[in-house]
């Protein structure tokens, strides 16, 4: 495909419509778009890229050892952003323009091809954001014309999306490349090789099988967990299904039993349907029973009580006259006690005597006077010593006996006195007793009574034992309903755990898919298999032709002699003893990745434009030289470069590749003229923001940054 | 006889039999038998002839009572000054008080009555 014209509008610091023809009649492939940085090379270069495949990317890089695309670039949106959006906003402000434009024509093996991709805001005014505009391609190749999707179809039929980098080559990122090429990197440009061998049926039949495979493995492993709970459930299912077996047996034993238990129960009641009285005489004589029953119970209650306090009623005898016995012990006690006190008075009251007779002086012991008849005193008081004596010895052969016999009597005493109450609650339990005997006499007579009446032509005694099994029957009965009821509702609850853990199936699995996935693995090994073949074919291919490119480019071809891609598909610099050149320099390796590039490019059989931004970058002048010597000498591409005036200079590069180049431009800003362009003047005056020719006076306001496209004129 | 004599207690058959019928038996609820045992029995008799200070005439073979559940001394307090003064035992006082207390009780129960009524 070669390029014939370009036309954008409101693209970068486009603002209107520009133009570039392509001459393509002289036969030359070498084109060149020069400026200064910021006038709009990037910008041209991603128009191209944008008119193309309908979206641009910021600068890629190498991760995890593969190439990857930068962050999309928006057309509109924040423009204070670095890189901001694509399109020109100044054309909208000035013009009311909220749309950008650009339109390729090419030719093709002798068609016509025309490409008009166009992006228009939908809100009549400048949008905010992409979701505002409407894109729209339409692609002519021929007669044929196509829109939107379709158009992108016939685009990519002559210019493959995923070859993209090998046509639109950015110097900026292309370090990162050369280091992906560098041996050393994890699959190399492995990926590059298989996207130029254009096989994407093959590929992406192997990415979409491996992705069935893996959703069909996800299957599988989720369904062998399912299998495993199913196993387990179905264990627990089964140990299930025995209890409920071993209750269902056991109940059917219990509704058995319970059956034949009725049904003798119904036929004795049956028999005793005709022995109403003699039935209601066992009945009394029962209830007569169980009340005898009950008042021995209560009688034999009453009878321990009693017996329990009677060990206290001989003391309550003994104390009706003991405690008469015990009065008269305490009246000795308090009588002892007097006397005591007396005869201790009166043996004060004689010592103080004998004290005054001993020492009688005929003074008064009191007023110390003399005493008048001092004998005659002295007499009384031997008197009254002799009384006092006489009144002790009578209170002392008064007293029977002493004090600590009358304790010790009163203790014995003490010990034969019941404790308090006991009489009373003795005669209580004897009365409680009494009437329980009573009653229960009562009714052994009635009992006696009802058993001797017996009943005319009856045995009683059958009957009663009949009756009594009846009762026992009828107790049974009602003890085995519960429990037949307790055991339907646990089957019940075992049926329904039975139930819920699936009743104890394992549902056959899908061994199809095992089938599957074998075969599916089994094709992607074919698959991988023929795609390793022919990108091995194709490594050798790559290696080639990069190594030829590689010997027209490279300074020193006698030293360094080739490319070599290994089977890892990293690149390496062959020397000439047919070793890989260590420690070779970037400018070295920058040519090797170029070279590398440009043969995956004419291995991949795609013939396009290919657009170099930045294209000396990191290159000597030598290999700069040789690089566009040998690009722009292809006969099969276009080659166009986007240099910076700081890579290639104009003057020098159109004088010494003229012979290659179809065409050149220039893009300026006004600020960059320094010729007049009414008058060819090349010298004007700067007045401000101004530029003004001395000679024919045109002026220009330099401080517009607005591009425009000059037209280089090169050798015809 | 100046000294106390101790002596044994002992009851005639009879009474000793009427005793027997007043020990408590678990199978017998509806009988009067309130004792725990004949010794219990015994000491009730003999409170029961104390209290009514009635002595009763013993005849006949007798059966004697335990001497170490029944401790004749216990009740040395009471009848110290009889024995001495009439010159018996113990032993023989307690009894024939024992022996008294059988008779009322004996009479009592020939009546309709019941043992333990006699406390009243």
């Amino acid at each position: 495909m070669d390029l014939k014209y370009l036309a954008i509008s409101n693209i970068g610091p486009f603002k209107g419509l520009h133009q570039f023809h392509f001459n393509t009649t002289s036969g030359k492939n070498g084109f060149a778009i020069f400026s200064k940085n910021g006038r709009g090379k990037t910008s041209l270069f991603n128009a191209m890229q944008w008119a193309l495949f309908g979206e641009v990317f910021e600068r890629g890089s190498v991760r995890s050892g593969r190439w990857s695309d930068g962050r999309k670039r928006t057309i509109v949106g924040d423009y204070s952003k670095n890189p901001g959006p694509m399109m020109n906003q100044d054309a909208y402000r000035e013009m009311r323009i909220p749309e950008m434009n650009v339109i390729i024509i090419a030719t093709q093996n002798g068609k016509d091809i025309q490409i008009n991709r166009v992006a228009r805001s939908r809100v009549g005014s400048m949008p905010r954001v992409d979701d505002d505009l409407n894109q729209n391609l339409t692609v002519t190749i021929g007669e044929e014309v196509a829109q939107d999707a379709k158009g992108q179809e016939l685009v990519e039929n002559l210019f493959p999306n995923e070859l993209r980098r090998f046509f639109f080559i950015d110097g900026e990122s292309l370090e990162e490349y050369v280091d992906l090429v560098k041996a050393g990197q994890v699959g190399g440009i492995k990926d590059d090789v298989e996207s130029v061998l254009r096989l994407p049926a093959l590929t992406r039949g192997i990415s979409d099988l491996e992705n069935i495979r893996s959703s069909i493995e996800k299957e599988i492993a989720s369904e062998s967990r399912e299998k495993r709970i199913m196993e387990k459930s179905a264990s627990e299912a089964q140990s299930l299904q025995i209890e409920i077996n071993e209750l269902k047996s056991n109940l059917e034993t219990k509704e058995r039993n319970f059956e034949k238990t009725k049904s003798r129960y119904n036929d004795l009641e049956a028999e005793l349907k005709g022995f109403s009285e003699a039935i209601s005489h066992i009945k009394e004589l029962e209830r007569l029973r169980a009340q005898k029953e009950a008042l021995s119970t209560a009688l034999k209650r009453s009878s321990d009580a009693r017996y329990n306090l009677s060990s206290n009623a001989w003391m309550v005898l003994i104390w009706k006259r003991a405690d008469a016995l015990y009065g008269e012990v305490s009246e000795q006690q308090n009588n002892i006690q007097s006397s005591n006190y007396q005869i201790d008075l009166i043996n004060r009251k004689i010592d103080k005597l004998k004290d005054e007779i001993e020492q009688s002086t005929g003074f008064c012991s009191h007023c110390e006077q003399p005493i008048v008849d001092a004998e005659d005193h002295k007499s009384r008081l031997k008197r009254e010593l002799l009384d006092l004596e006489s009144q002790q010895s009578t209170i002392s052969s008064d007293s029977g006996l002493s004090m600590n016999e009358v304790i010790t009597r009163m203790g014995d005493l003490a010990k034969l006195n019941p404790p308090t109450g006991s009489k009373k609650t003795i005669i209580e339990s004897n009365e409680n007793w009494l009437e329980d005997r009573r009653k229960l006499l009562n009714i052994i007579e009635t009992l006696e009574k009802e058993e001797s009446r017996g009943l005319e032509g009856v045995d009683s005694s059958e009957l009663g034992a009949k009756h009594e099994q009846l009762g026992q029957m009828r107790t049974t009965l009602r003890r085995m309903e519960p429990v037949i009821d307790e055991f339907k509702q646990n089957i019940k609850r075992k049926e329904t755990e039975f139930k819920r853990l699936g009743g104890g199936k394992i549902s056959m699995l899908n061994h199809k898919k095992n089938n599957t996935n074998s075969t599916i693995g089994e094709l992607l090994n074919v698959m991988k298999d023929t795609l390793a073949k022919y990108r091995d074919s194709a490594r050798k291919d790559v290696e080639r032709v990069a190594s030829e490119s590689f010997r027209n480019v490279i300074n020193a071809p006698e030293a360094l002699t080739g490319i070599k891609i290994d089977q890892n598909f990293n690149g390496s610099i062959v020397g000439a003893d047919g070793r890989k050149v260590t420690m070779p320099s970037s400018g070295q390796e920058m040519t090797m990745t170029l070279c590398i590039m440009d043969a995956l490019r004419r291995v991949s059989n795609v013939s396009a434009p290919i657009f170099f931004d930045t294209p000396g970058r990191s290159l000597d002048d030598d290999h700069k030289k040789a690089q566009l010597e040998y690009f722009w000498s292809m006969r099969n591409h276009q080659f166009i470069i986007f240099p910076h005036s700081g890579e290639y200079k104009i003057e020098e590069t159109i004088n010494e590749f003229g012979g290659l180049i179809g065409s050149a431009w220039e893009l300026t800003w006004p600020a960059d003229r320094e010729v007049c362009e009414k008058c060819g003047e090349d010298s004007p005056l700067k007045e401000g923001s101004v530029m003004r020719c001395l000679k024919c006076e045109e002026k220009w306001d330099i401080s517009i940054r607005e591009t425009t496209v000059k037209v280089l004129e090169v050798e015809s | 006889m100046s000294e106390l004599i101790i002596g044994s207690v002992s009851v005639p058959q009879g009474s000793h039999k009427l005793l027997t019928n007043l020990v408590y038996d678990k199978n017998k609820s509806e009988e009067d038998r309130p004792f725990s045992a004949i010794v219990e029995a015994f000491r009730f008799a003999f409170a029961l002839g104390y209290a009514s200070n009635q002595r009763g005439k013993r005849e006949g073979k007798a059966e004697t009572v335990a001497p170490r559940q029944f401790v004749v001394s216990d009740y040395e307090v009471l009848f110290r000054e009889i024995c001495i003064e009439e010159g018996i035992s113990l032993g023989a006082l307690c009894s024939d008080f024992a022996q008294g207390g059988c008779e009322i009780i004996k009479a009592h129960l020939e009546s309709g009555g019941t043992v333990l009524e006699l406390l009243e």
